[in-house]
Formats: structure tokens, C-alpha cells, sequence
């Protein structure tokens, strides 16, 4: 195969950091190539530079071996470079033909002739088997066919070399494999993509070749058929990870903590429902609740927070009943949530460290009396959890939007962990964490199961559900589809559960 | 939501406002450096103006004193704006908050001659209050309870409002010996705003000004309700999982914002008119946005804005009488700074995003 593209000695120097040092990087015509690295690495960087959005200090960049210079994302798209970013660039009240032909020319002066362009697009989604509604809404969309419609936006602007910048950390199990289908009939027909992720598995599945930066330089090169997840993850933190917990037998106590009982929410919409959900947790015990996103785990997380009332059902703690408290108290009675969200549910980016770490506690004495807060004791407070908590800051008072993501996932489980809640829901908690930050979160959930708390752990990543939980349940369109002790996982019935089979019926068979 | 992200950024910076006040310095120096051009393009020496404009401004008592009155509604009104802006709502419904506080204070006034100066005062102020609170409060509440779009609301309650006191002022309330002025009868002595300043004609509106600057300003950072307005601004959703009233702080920070502007409506009826009309307010409530906005939404920050754009008006209103200059010349300096704010926040957020993306690349590599 012949080298497509080449980058060659690409350094980036921003006042004190070195984000890319001497770096090489080489695709080849037709190949998915993977770019492995932990956040900070260098990977956006350099493809930043590539996508000519922001210029490196030194080094060249060849295309089909003329060297080029890509001053702006228009010039990388001109070269046939296309990049779809982790966020999705697409307005949402557009339909998705309307996001393809936005910002091109369709060739006819003033007039858009949509039906021809429609026709066109059609016959390019089909060629790469992209299965896309072109008259909904972007915004009707699942995440999985926004994404689609971003490629196909890319390959109807020519692109040759395809940039994927996280493009699985918002899919379903299901629209990742659909994705991998897509990648492979790309390499098929001579496009080359650079794969950008840091989850090892995927990128043994789908690459052919991966590169692996660490601290802005480049590591190593291996074809994908010759290395091994311990030795990428080895190559990628430069220090040998255990991926696989280390978890000693749940201490069980035996001790019902939280009982939901056939709790039901019906919503007008009809979508986020649950259908008669019941499960318990013990303290001392991690319960995994795996399952595909938007079977009814936004409205479970809800009803556990106290920000929807169930329509039937009840729900009880430690005895009480507390169907329908409010989220205050719920934490009176030690409830501790870690969000799936960081940005949008679980911080306030714009305000401060000390801010955000007294959410959960302002309302309160020692922090205010009478509705008056006490800032003194509040920075103390958020010195104290700062150096706790190893959260990086140069100080309480700087914006949390300034923090690592990380430093911000500590700043979370330092405002909720630090008085030893009794019940903790988690939801999602390492989405888009690296490995560093994820192994932390997960020592820190195992610290207090073994001190006795009891955690619902709701993800949509099997592999956290299966290293974490002592016992798992699976939902589905709203219900409980079975529950299985976390020894005696067989990761097939797993998945008949998320795609609506009951375990009844999988035993009976 | 997407259009108020980039507005808080500019105007509502939390952690840091020391770069923001220096925006603001720095966009005003722009905007006198650009209309200093025009003006010379328009054919004045654009020094001769500006001296005229300083000297008109603040060059003897009198002239202080009419930008001090300028100013007053200006920082009640502004600071109407602010609040709820933390909040993260735009409230453009000033203009018809201060009618209706103007229209309250006026009734109070009204309903109870013959009380002390002591107790008519604070009771005609508070109906300025209750007045503009009403008018915030009500959009605030459709906000809350039926998701309408509070800026929507906010204008069009302006006309209402407006019309209201219009008809009371050519109707009921018209005073019978007016001679066809539109306008209520005097309010009584007991409840009109002292002099403070007699020399320089500043009445007690400034104090007033003054003191509820300090309140919005304890409130917003000191108090629990406060913590709970701005964690709403910053983050609507995070406040409500982690249990935070939301609807509650937004008919609030409406409530006690359009109070505020109620207060500008009401000293300028019991400090300067006398009178309720319906031509009593030039538009201090749409410049009060402005005044917010230049401040910061920090409410020492609408002090100083309010207390310049009053200078402003001041001194342009000189030099329209002296040299002929556009009286609009005003809001031509003011639209000037916010556009400078808004391009200077623009470069200084990228700045942000930058050292952000440094600051995690350092702490990776060790």
C-alpha cells in the first residue's frame, strides 16, 4: 500500500508545554489507522495540525509525498481531508440533508435544488452503506446517525483520509459495531481514516495499524495483529496498568438499604419510561445496572434523586419510605449521586472550585446560618477536599471550567464521597475519562463499598458493570430483564438482556 | 440557551472580574477613540467636544449634580438587569418596570396623604418596589411554571405597562387643573425624595441607589438565595439534580430585579417630576441594559456604568447646546462599548480556552 500521508518531526511548543515533540505519523492509502493516547497526550494536537487548525512550530507534512502546508480546515478539506470532531458539528433544527449541503455549493447560483442533491447524497450514503433519514431533524436523531450524517458530509466534500476524533464515546454497543461496518467498506473502497480513541479494545478490533503518543511524543508503531491490550495500555501510560479491578468478595452485610418496588413512570412522549422496575441494594455491595442508553435509565436515576415522582410504585431507604422526597432529603438521609454528565449535570463550569464543592452543603450549617454564607469556612472547606482529594488547582477561587477533565471527576467525588454517603448512584461516571482518572474513580467506588455503602452502579459500559458490581441487572425498555451474581456472567446472555430478552427466558430454553 | 452562553461570557465573567473591569475600561477608551473620528469626519475638533463634554459633565456642581440624577435610574434600572442576568435570564422589560413603579409609588403617595415624611417615604418607595417586582415577577413566573421565553415576555409587558400608566395619567388619575396635561396631581411633600446636595440639586435617590447596589451585591454573594441564583445561571441542570429550587430563584432574581427598576420609576417621581406622566422615562430601562452589561452585571460594576453613561448624556446634552453636536452621540458612544466588550470577551476567551488546553497538557506530562 502506498503512504498517503506523512508527518514528520511535527513539534508544537505552547509557553511551557511541549504538546508535540518530533512527532511522526504516516498513513497509508486504504487503512484505519489508530491514534492511542491518554488526554494530553498530543493526539488533538497533532490532528489539529493536520486539520489545519492551528500550525506546528516545526516539522513537514506530505500528502501522496508532495509536502503541503494546511493553514485552515478549509485547506485540509481542499487536500481531501475530512475530520468528524467528538462534538458534532451540525445544526440541530436542520434535516440531515440540510447539514450535508450546508456550507458547499450545489452548483446552481442562488437556487439549492434539494431533490437533485438528495438524489445524489443517496446514492453516496448507499455506496458506503450509510443508513441516514436525510429529512428528519437532526435533533430527532439518535447519536449513532448524526454521526453518520457527519461522514457523510466529510466523503461528499471528497475526503480521502478520514479524522475520527473519539467517535465511539457516545454510541451504543450496537451503533459502534454499525460504525466498525462503515470504517471497514471506507477502507475497502481506498479512504483512510485516523481512529483517535483511547478504549483498547476497539482499536484492536477495527485498526489495522496503531501509533501510541505519550507526553507529546510519539511512542511506538505496531501493526494491530501484533500487539496485545496489556502492551498498548503499557505503551500508553508508560507504566504497567491493571485493567481488570483488583476487588476483593463483596462483604455483603446483608442490610437492605434501598428497595424499589415496582416502580413505574410514564411520560407523554413515550420514551424513558419505566414499566414496573424492582430492585434492591445491600450495603456493603455494588449492584451493576448494564443496559443500552435510553431504556429507562434517565428516568430510574430520577426517581432516585428525587426529581421525578413515580406514578406508581414505591421506593424505600434504610426503612423509610421516601417516594417522592426531594433531592434535599435524599441527601439528609446520606445519599451521595455521581452524574453521567460532568459539564451539564454535575458542575457549575463557570463558577468556582470552593462553589462547586459547597453545592451539596451550602444551605447548611457550618456553611451558612440564616441564609447567609460563611465564605471563610466554605474556602477552608474546599481547601481541605482540594488537598484530600489531589485535585490539581493553583487555587479555590479559579473557574472549574479550567480544570482537566480528571481534576474535574475528583472535584465530583470529592463533594460527594467526602462524608462517607450510605448509598451512592453512579451513572456513567468515567465517560470520557482516561485510563488514569477511570482507575481512580474505580478505587475510589471499591474503597466505600468496603466501608459499608451500598452503590447502584448504572453504565452502559459492560466492561465497568462487569469489573465493578457483585451482582448485575440488566434493563430494558423500561423493566428489569433479570439479574445475575457478577461471578457467573456469560457475557451472551448479557446481551439477549439488553436487547429484551428476560432471563426467565433464557434459563427455561 | 445557545445565544446566552457567549453573553454570560461577556458580561458575566464569575471567577476573575479584574480582566473584565479592564474590558470594559479598555472598550470605553475604544468607543471614545471611534466616536472621537466620527466627530472629526462630522467636522468638530473632536478635543474641543470632549473638553466641552467633561466640562458639561462634571465641571461645576450643577453639572455634577445632573449627571448624579441622570445616573440614579440608570443604576436602579441596571441593576434590574443584572440580577436576573446572573440568574441567567435577560430581563429588557426595565423600561416597563419602571412605569409601573412609578405607578405604585405614585398611588401610595396618593391613597395616604398626611403621613409623616418618615413612614410616606420608605412606604411610596416600597410601592415602587411592589410595582416593578410585579411586572419582573409575572414573566418570571411564566418562565418557571410555562417555559416561556422570559426576553419575549420581558418586551412586550414593556407596552403593557407603558399603556396602563397612559391611561391612568389621561384617565382616572388625570389631575383636573393640568390644562390638558396628561398627568397626576403634584405627589405631596411627605413623600418626595430629599436633597442631600442642595447646591448641586442631588436629592436622596443616589443613596438609595447606593444602598440597594450593596444589597444586590450581599445578596448575590453572600446569602444562600444569592448562590442559588447564580449556580442557576451558570448551570440550570446541575442546580436542579442537586436540588436546588430552580423556578424559585428565577421568579426571585425577576421579582427583585424588576423591583429595582420600580425603584428607578419611583425616584424619579418622588426626587425630580413630582408628577406621574406618561413621558417620564426617555428609555432608562433599554439604556439600562447597556449600563448592566458595560458594569459587568456586577452591581458596583452598574455603579460606575450607570454613574458614567450618566456623565455621558450629561455631557453631550452640553455640547449639543454649546457646539451643535447630535444629541444621539450618546447612544452612539454606548453601542460602540458594548461592541468593543464583545470583541475584547471574544479574544479574551480564546485566551481562556488556550491556557486551558496548556494547563492539561502540562499536568499530563508528568
Amino acid at each position: 500500500m502506498d503512504t498517503l500521508l506523512r508527518m514528520e518531526g511535527i513539534t508544537k511548543v505552547y509557553p511551557g508545554v511541549v504538546a508535540n515533540h518530533e512527532v511522526a505519523f504516516e498513513v497509508a492509502e486504504g487503512e484505519i489507522h489508530a491514534l492511542l493516547g491518554e488526554n494530553g497526550a498530543g493526539k488533538t494536537t497533532l490532528m489539529n495540525i493536520l486539520f489545519g487548525m492551528t500550525t506546528p512550530d516545526a516539522g513537514r507534512i506530505l500528502l501522496s509525498g508532495e509536502p503541503v502546508r494546511i493553514r485552515s480546515p478549509r485547506d485540509a478539506a481542499e487536500l481531501g481531508i475530512g475530520m468528524v470532531h467528538q462534538h458534532f458539528m451540525l445544526v440541530p433544527r436542520f434535516t440531515s440533508l440540510q447539514n450535508v449541503v450546508l456550507g458547499t455549493s450545489t452548483g446552481t447560483g442562488p437556487w439549492l435544488k434539494l431533490k437533485a442533491v438528495a438524489r445524489r447524497l443517496q446514492a453516496l450514503a448507499e455506496q458506503y452503506g450509510l443508513d441516514i433519514d436525510f429529512d428528519a431533524e437532526i435533533q430527532d436523531l439518535p447519536l449513532g446517525m448524526q454521526q453518520r450524517v457527519e461522514i457523510l458530509r466529510a466523503l461528499d466534500r471528497g475526503a480521502g483520509l478520514l479524522i475520527m476524533d473519539e467517535p465511539t464515546a457516545v454510541l451504543t454497543p450496537d451503533e459502534v459495531q454499525m460504525l466498525f461496518g462503515i470504517l471497514r467498506r471506507l477502507a475497502e473502497q481506498g479512504h483512510a481514516t485516523v481512529f483517535i480513541s483511547h478504549k483498547l479494545d476497539e482499536v484492536l478490533e477495527i485498526s489495522d495499524r496503531v501509533t501510541v503518543l505519550r507526553d507529546g511524543r510519539h511512542v511506538a508503531t505496531l501493526k494491530t495483529g501484533e500487539a496485545t491490550q496489556q502492551q498498548l495500555a503499557r505503551l500508553m501510560v508508560g507504566r504497567p496498568v491493571v485493567l481488570s479491578v483488583e476487588k476483593s468478595p463483596a462483604q455483603s452485610l446483608d442490610r437492605r438499604l434501598l428497595e424499589v418496588s415496582d416502580v413505574w413512570v410514564e411520560r407523554e412522549h413515550g420514551r424513558d419510561q419505566l414499566r414496573g422496575v424492582s430492585l434492591n441494594v445491600h450495603a456493603g455491595e455494588i449492584l451493576g445496572m448494564a443496559g443500552i442508553d435510553g431504556n429507562g435509565q434517565r428516568a430510574l436515576l430520577e426517581v432516585l434523586c428525587g426529581l421525578t415522582r413515580p406514578t406508581r410504585g414505591q421506593v424505600t431507604l434504610k426503612g423509610i419510605d421516601v417516594t417522592g422526597c426531594t433531592p434535599r432529603q435524599l441527601g439528609d438521609l446520606n445519599v451521595a449521586r455521581i452524574p453521567e454528565d460532568r459539564r451539564t449535570m454535575g458542575l457549575l463550569m463557570a463558577l468556582s472550585i470552593w462553589e462547586n464543592l459547597a453545592l451539596q452543603s451550602y444551605f447548611r450549617e457550618p456553611h451558612s446560618r440564616w441564609g447567609i454564607l460563611h465564605l471563610g469556612r466554605m474556602a477552608a472547606f474546599a481547601r481541605r477536599l482540594v488537598s484530600e482529594f489531589d485535585i490539581k488547582t493553583p487555587g479555590v477561587e479559579v473557574a472549574v471550567s479550567t480544570l482537566s477533565g480528571g481534576n474535574q471527576q475528583k472535584l465530583i467525588l470529592a463533594r460527594e464521597l467526602h462524608h462517607d454517603p450510605d448509598l451512592l448512584i453512579v451513572a456513567n461516571a468515567t465517560r470520557g475519562l482516561d485510563v488514569g482518572a477511570t482507575e481512580y474513580t474505580y478505587r475510589r467506588l471499591l474503597e466505600h463499598r468496603d466501608r459499608g455503602a451500598g452503590i447502584l452502579l448504572v453504565s452502559s459500559d459492560l466492561e465497568e458493570i462487569l469489573s465493578l458490581s457483585d451482582r448485575v441487572a440488566v434493563i430494558h425498555g423500561g423493566k428489569i430483564m433479570g439479574e445475575i451474581p457478577s461471578g457467573e456472567v456469560d457475557p451472551s446472555v448479557l446481551g439477549m438482556m439488553m436487547t429484551g430478552t428476560p432471563l426467565e427466558a433464557l434459563t427455561r430454553a | 440557551m445557545n445565544l446566552r452562553l457567549p453573553l454570560r461570557r461577556a458580561f458575566a465573567p464569575e471567577a476573575g472580574w479584574l480582566p473584565g473591569l479592564g474590558a470594559s475600561v479598555l472598550a470605553i477608551a475604544g468607543a471614545l477613540a471611534v466616536s472621537g473620528a466620527t466627530l472629526a469626519m462630522a467636522g468638530f475638533r473632536p478635543l474641543e467636544v470632549f473638553g466641552v463634554m467633561a466640562n458639561g459633565a462634571l465641571g461645576s456642581p450643577q453639572a455634577i449634580g445632573v449627571t448624579v440624577t441622570n445616573a440614579i435610574p440608570l443604576i436602579l434600572a441596571g441593576l434590574g438587569v443584572a440580577l436576573p442576568f446572573r440568574c441567567g435570564l435577560l430581563n429588557i422589560g426595565g423600561e416597563g418596570q419602571i412605569y409601573m413603579g412609578a405607578l405604585g409609588a405614585t398611588l401610595v403617595t396618593l391613597a395616604f396623604p398626611g403621613l409623616p415624611a418618615a413612614v410616606h417615604l420608605p412606604l411610596a418607595l416600597l410601592g415602587g418596589f411592589v410595582g416593578g417586582g410585579l411586572w419582573g415577577a409575572f414573566p418570571g413566573w411564566l418562565r418557571a411554571s410555562k417555559g416561556l421565553n422570559e426576553i419575549i415576555t420581558t418586551i412586550m409587558l414593556n407596552y403593557i405597562g407603558f399603556w396602563i400608566v397612559s391611561f391612568l395619567v389621561h384617565g382616572p388619575l388625570k389631575d383636573p387643573d393640568s390644562y390638558g396635561y396628561a398627568w397626576t396631581v403634584k405627589v405631596p411633600e411627605s413623600a418626595r425624595l430629599p436633597m442631600i446636595l442642595p447646591e448641586a440639586r442631588i436629592h436622596l435617590g443616589i443613596v438609595v441607589a447606593l444602598i440597594l447596589a450593596a444589597f444586590a451585591h450581599f445578596l448575590l454573594w453572600h446569602t444562600t438565595l444569592g448562590f442559588e441564583m447564580r449556580a442557576v445561571g451558570a448551570g440550570p441542570e446541575t442546580s436542579r439534580f442537586s436540588g436546588i429550587a430552580v423556578r424559585r430563584s428565577v421568579v426571585l432574581s425577576l421579582l427583585i430585579g424588576g423591583g429595582m427598576a420600580g425603584m428607578a420609576g419611583a425616584a424619579i417621581i418622588l426626587g425630580v417630576q413630582f408628577r406621574l406622566s406618561d413621558f417620564f422615562s426617555p428609555g432608562y430601562g433599554f439604556d439600562a441594559i447597556a449600563v448592566a452589561l458595560v458594569g459587568q452585571t456586577t452591581p458596583f460594576g452598574v455603579v460606575a456604568a450607570g454613574l458614567f453613561f450618566g456623565a455621558l448624556s450629561n455631557g453631550v446634552g452640553s455640547a449639543h447646546r454649546d457646539l451643535g453636536v447630535a444629541q444621539g452621540t450618546t447612544s452612539f458612544i454606548q453601542g460602540v462599548t458594548m461592541m468593543f466588550i464583545v470583541a475584547s470577551q471574544s479574544l479574551t476567551l480564546i485566551r481562556l480556552l488556550r491556557k486551558r488546553r496548556m494547563a492539561r497538557l502540562a499536568e499530563n506530562a508528568h
